[in-house]
């Protein structure tokens, strides 16, 4: 072989891909809540309607939305199941609620256990997570399940 | 650097560069921008794709939930699949049931997406729960054809590479129809360049162009090119300066490469060397030095770098014999020095024609041959002169004896010798009695042949290890350093007078000359020189006034020698301050019976031993040399006098004594003549008294002093006559007026037929040589009578008058029988 480099190279991409193809993982996610909210359930429409940025109001307490941008795929699930939109167009749609109609802009989070302290802290505070990661924080509730499926 | 052609030469131009450069860089940036901007309409694309099937899917959702029979889902989900982009629809009930679009394909599987192009199926599956109206819940699958929006992001990006490659070409057109315009001022800069390096630097050099750049590199150009001027002549004038300095040193200046071969000469070389400078230049430096030297030059080699002469290198010059163009040889002078330059080593000579120098060394050196030759001839006539000078120094020159110096030396000698060994030693002084009258009488000649003789007869008397010197005048002194006891000097003191004591013969005239010996002692009379020589001479006084001609040194006769120094200083001092008295003694005329002068006769008026007469200090002024001042005082007090008896009618002519050291005296006559001025006294009024010895002692020069004074109007008399060695051959010349017999004559002439004899035989030959005569000593009428009984002019004595002071011979002329002379001539 003239390039035993290049050779070598192909081969570890190959058991690479192999790799990460063997890789994939079940996975669930759920919109969460903190335990003390008083919130057992959202439906779909509350659910969009909250992070589209509109007020909603649910057992006497109004709620407030936090995005979850930790992790991009999560972030896309999202986009396409709650708000069925781009990412682009979900910006605007925010900005433009924020301008035109005095709605307050739901805070987003890229890193997961900022998000989780607002949870904690914030009762009332509705989010995404991964099941996995709102069960392994105890005061966290799961309103429902918004998708699932593997993951690479 | 050498020009290359086509391709090269343009990659290596300006132009060629910038080209080069701008493709560099458009090939580089244009497509890294491409294809940044190409991913961001990608994005845009799949991100617009992604929207609408979201959205689609939603709006699907909502019309699926109205709900309907099994049929009625199917055809519904037919129409969303004839909508366009949906090529997969199916509705998945939540109890298993599956509802397909007709047109599905059985092989389509889904997989839902959430990026664009995720699964790379070219389907965009997507699933969205549906809640039917009737209750029951399904799951919509919608799979959307991605290829439209692959399409259109392809056409994109052929776009987009197209418009990069036309941009890039066209970028390259415009720099290549642009370039021109930017280089032809460099090109016109370029030749102005080459034409400056070619020497044509006087032109100006402007280049216009709107490029700052280049228009201040033009302008730098010009102003490179104005110092390039501006320094290129001051160079040339530099070189013109310093070729006229070379052409007009006197130095030969000659440049040789390291070959030896002569590249230029100034004119001073020229000249040396007789040669042209067409003809030398190109030669070798051989050509210029003779061939007996030709030896110091070296032939350089021919591998290495050498001098041309090895022998000359270096900083003094060297003497060698150079060679003129006609072959004729000369000495020169010659040094070459190395210059390291930019173009490689170059030597520089420096010649000089040293013929004229050579002539005047080889003069010098004979001159300084010449000169020391004198100068040791000189050198040894110095020796004998100082060993002459230094005889003088210590030996007196009449006698030859040792003088005073070395006398004091070996005395000193002496008494360390003595001191050593415990012995005695003597010093005899001694002075010759009667010495003064022979050399006053016959004068300074007599003496001298006197003190010769008296030397060579005082040496003959002592043993060759005494010493006899000189001390001055008369006095010698004797020293004996090797004596036993006092007898000894005694003796030897004896042996001396005695040896005096035969008579001196000169020209035919025997001289009775004795000594009186003083002798000191040592170490009883003195330890040291000086007390000897001042005791020896103590001793020589006491000998002279004993009557023995010898005497030892008495410690209680030394009083005497001091009270004699001690009148000395009194005696200068007397004179200072006028302690002397001028006395007054008349003469009278006897045929006249009347005061015609005085005598001035001086005393002094001692404060302790009261009012001294002339025998007590004129010896004394004499010996010592006062006796001229105390004659002058005489002098101005008489005529100070006679101007007083002037004013007060009264006209008398003084008389004032002179001793023999004034005939000796060149300004006695200026002094006579500035004191009668100075008291208005005529000539006529004023006598000056000489005793035959003083006239004797030195006639001819006495001659010429007595001539001066009679020169002058006023008389002159001789004193004392009688009493010496007068020669009327003498008398009959000098030009006196009066003779004065002394006055041991005229005291006993009445009772001494001889004195009388020689008292009449004075008078006649006075008269019969035309000269008045005074009789001294007249001290009775008797005398006085006889006197004009022999026709005597004028007599002086204490029967006429003592001599008294001025105001008690002023009030004695009142009253005496005899009449002064007065003004208006009554008697």
């Amino acid at each position: 072989m003239k390039h035993p480099f290049t050779a070598l190279l192909l081969m570890l991409m190959l058991i690479g891909k192999i790799s990460l193809a063997n890789s994939d993982e079940f996975r669930r996610l759920v919109l969460v809540t903190d335990a003390s909210s008083g919130i057992t359930s959202l439906s779909n429409s509350e659910t969009r309607r909250l992070f589209l940025g509109f007020p909603v109001v649910k057992g006497g307490h109004s709620l407030e939305a936090a995005i979850n941008r930790s992790d991009p795929f999560l972030y896309q699930v999202f986009l396409q199941r709650v708000v069925y939109m781009s990412s682009s167009v979900y910006e605007r749609h925010l900005l433009t609620n924020v301008i035109q109609l005095g709605g307050q802009r739901p805070q987003a989070y890229t890193d997961a256990r900022a998000l989780i302290s607002v949870l904690r802290e914030s009762p009332g505070t509705v989010s995404m997570l991964w099941e996995s990661d709102a069960k392994a924080n105890g005061n966290l509730i799961i309103l429902g399940e918004v998708w699932h499926g593997n993951v690479e | 650097m050498a020009r290359q052609r086509g391709i090269s030469a343009l990659l290596h131009s300006f132009a060629g560069r910038i080209v080069l450069g701008g493709a560099i860089i458009h090939i580089v940036l244009i497509p890294f921008l491409f294809t940044g901007v190409l991913l961001i309409v990608a994005e845009g694309y799949k991100e617009q794709f992604v929207q609408y099937v979201r959205h689609d899917i939603s709006q699907f959702a909502e019309h699926l939930a109205e709900g309907g029979d099994a049929e009625h889902l199917r055809q519904h989900l037919d129409e969303i699949a004839l909508s366009g982009r949906t090529v997969f629809a199916q509705l998945i009930f939540d109890n298993g049931t599956v509802i397909s679009a007709s047109s599905n394909k059985p092989s389509a599987k889904f997989d839902e997406d959430f990026y664009f192009g995720e699964h790379n199926d070219g389907i965009y599956y997507i699933s969205l729960p549906v809640d039917l109206e009737d209750g029951t819940t399904a799951t919509l699958h919608l799979g959307y054809d991605e290829a439209t929006a692959q399409e259109q992001i392809q056409n994109a990006y052929e776009r987009g590479t197209v418009l990069a490659i036309g941009y890039i070409l066209l970028s390259l057109l415009l720099v290549a129809i642009l370039i021109p315009q930017l280089t032809r001022p460099l090109r016109k800069l370029r030749d102005a360049a080459q034409k400056i390096a070619s020497g044509q630097a006087m032109e100006h050099l402007h280049v216009k162009s709107g490029i700052y750049e280049i228009s201040d590199l033009s302008d730098d150009l010009e102003r490179m090119r104005h110092e390039l001027v501006t320094r290129n002549q001051a160079i040339a004038a530099r070189e013109e300066r310093i070729r006229a300095i070379m052409d007009n040193v006197v130095d030969g200046i000659i440049t040789i490469d390291r070959n030896g071969i002569i590249e230029s000469m100034n004119q001073a070389a020229l000249q040396i060397f007789a040669y042209s400078s067409e003809e030398i230049i190109g030669t070798n430096l051989d050509t210029l030095l003779n061939q007996p030297y030709f030896c110091e030059y070296e032939q350089p080699d021919a591998t290495t770098p050498t001098a041309p002469s090895v022998s000359f290198i270096g900083v003094s010059a060297h003497e060698t014999v150079g060679r003129r163009k006609d072959g004729h040889a000369f000495p020169m002078e010659i040094a070459i020095s190395e210059l390291t330059h930019s173009e490689g080593r170059l030597f520089i000579a420096i010649v000089r024609d040293i013929t004229e120098r050579k002539q005047a060394e080889a003069e010098i050196r004979a001159l300084q041959e010449d000169l020391e030759q004198r100068v040791i001839k000189r050198t040894r006539e110095l020796a004998a002169l100082n060993r002459e000078l230094e005889h003088q120094a210590l030996h007196d020159a009449l006698t030859e004896l040792p003088n005073r110096l070395l006398l004091q030396d070996r005395l000193r000698q002496g008494i360390l010798v003595a001191q050593r060994e415990q012995h005695p030693l003597a010093l005899l002084i001694t002075d010759l009695d009667r010495f003064k009258e022979i050399n006053d009488t016959l004068g300074h000649h007599y003496g001298d042949l006197v003190l010769q003789q008296v030397a060579a007869r005082l040496r003959s008397g002592l043993r060759e290890s005494d010493t006899i010197a000189r001390l001055g005048g008369d006095e010698f002194a004797v020293l004996l350093p090797m004596i036993d006891n006092e007898q000894d000097a005694i003796n030897a003191a004896r042996k001396l007078i005695t040896i005096m004591e035969k008579p001196i013969i000169l020209e035919d005239q025997s001289f009775h000359i004795g000594i009186s010996v003083g002798i000191a002692l040592y170490p009883e009379h003195g330890k040291d020189g000086s007390t000897l020589m001042r005791h020896a001479d103590v001793a020589m006084y006491v000998a002279k006034r004993s009557t023995s001609d010898y005497a030892l040194y008495d410690p209680s006769e030394d009083q005497h020698s001091i009270s004699r120094l001690a009148m000395v200083s009194e005696l200068r001092h007397a004179i200072e301050y006028k302690q002397l008295v001028v006395f007054y003694q008349p003469k009278i005329d006897l045929r006249e019976g009347r005061i015609v002068g005085v005598e001035a006769l001086v005393r002094w008026n001692h404060p302790q031993r009261g009012l001294l007469l002339p025998d007590d200090f004129i010896p004394l002024a004499e010996h010592t040399g006062l006796i001229r001042p105390l004659t002058f005082f005489v002098l101005d007090e008489a005529l100070h006098q006679s101007h007083l008896w002037q004013k007060a009618g009264l006209n008398l002519r003084i008389a004032i004594n002179l001793s023999a050291r004034h005939l000796q005296d060149e300004q006695l006559a200026s002094k006579v003549d500035v004191t009668m001025r100075q008291w208005n006294i005529a000539p006529e009024l004023v006598e000056f008294e000489i005793t035959e010895s003083a006239i004797m002692a030195n006639p001819l020069r006495a001659m010429e002093t007595l001539t001066q004074l009679s020169a002058m109007g006023v008389s002159l008399s001789i004193d004392d006559f009688g009493t010496g060695y007068s020669s009327l051959v003498y008398l009959k010349q000098l030009p006196v007026d009066e003779i004065k017999i002394d006055k041991s004559f005229v005291l006993d002439m009445l009772d001494n037929n001889e004195d009388m004899v020689i008292v009449r035989s004075t008078v006649d030959l006075a008269h019969n040589m035309g000269r008045r005569v005074v009789a001294e000593g007249v001290e009775s009428e008797q005398v006085l009578d006889v006197l004009i009984k022999l026709g005597c002019d004028m007599a002086q004595g204490y029967y006429i008058s003592r001599p008294v002071t001025a105001n008690v011979l002023t009030g004695w002329l009142q009253k005496t029988q005899w009449h002064s002379q007065r003004n208006t001539g009554a008697r």
